[in-house]
């Protein structure tokens, strides 16, 4: 018997995601508290020795 | 080192599809019978046809994957959606178009005879991937479909993803948010 794919399965084969009216709020609120949310990955790096140079422009 | 990350695409490009097709076939998952579908029936194909990418984290021992995800390009439609709320996802709202380009997790999980806690490992391998693609073309959020699951819904939470449906309703799935802003 063939498996049932699931949400997940189908979000992958679907080029466009659709989300339900809800998630008009949600999302502002998501944006509004982005900043105070812990980040799992550094997204930019502290310093850039490569860049020292600017400094003295 | 015994367990080890490789991209499926990689694998696919230095060994023949009937062993890669016998290697994921290694992955079981029972509580989760959809991320054993997706890298048994689909994986293999998605990557062929440039659709997603698989990761797969390899017990190179006992030759068996012991966890993946799955990331891909997608688009957001904002049909419905108010100006301010396009703004915050595109940073502008005069959009001449129905969806916005997002970055997607799309399947992420271990295999049942898996007892390390790598969780944590793996959602932060799959975003460090995105990020080297947002480095380099930008790109305002990620999305991911968490199960409906209080459990699931926290590790998600504490690792920077944001709910954008109503966890309460009876929904298998609750897609989440992570800004990369």
């Amino acid at each position: 018997m063939k498996k049932k794919e699931s949400i997940m399965t189908q979000t992958i084969e679907n080029p466009t995601i659709t989300l339900p009216q809800e998630a008009d709020t949600l999302i502002k609120k998501a944006f509004q508290k982005r900043k105070k949310v812990k980040k799992l990955v550094t997204l930019k790096p502290k310093n850039n020795k490569k860049l020292d140079w600017l400094n003295e422009i | 080192m015994r367990y080890k990350f490789f991209s499926l695409n990689e694998l696919l490009e230095f060994s023949s599809k009937s062993q890669i097709k016998k290697l994921v076939k290694t992955f079981k998952c029972q509580k989760n019978a959809d991320l054993e579908l997706f890298l048994h029936q689909k994986a293999i194909i998605f990557e062929k046809k440039g659709r997603s990418r698989t990761y797969l984290y390899i017990d190179t021992k006992a030759k068996k994957i012991i966890a993946y995800f799955t990331i891909s390009i997608s688009s957001l439609n904002i049909e419905n959606f108010s100006t301010k709320t396009i703004s915050y996802l595109y940073g502008q709202n005069n959009v001449n178009s129905k969806c916005l380009p997002c970055y997607l997790i799309g399947q992420l999980g271990k295999s049942d005879n898996c007892n390390l806690k790598i969780g944590n490992q793996l959602l932060k391998k799959s975003i460090s991937i995105i990020i080297k693609g947002h480095n380099i073309l930008n790109g305002r959020f990620i999305l991911l479909d968490s199960l409906n699951n209080d459990k699931i819904i926290k590790f998600y939470q504490n690792n920077g993803f944001i709910p954008i449906e109503n966890v309460k309703k009876e929904k298998e799935v609750i897609k989440m948010i992570y800004w990369l802003l």
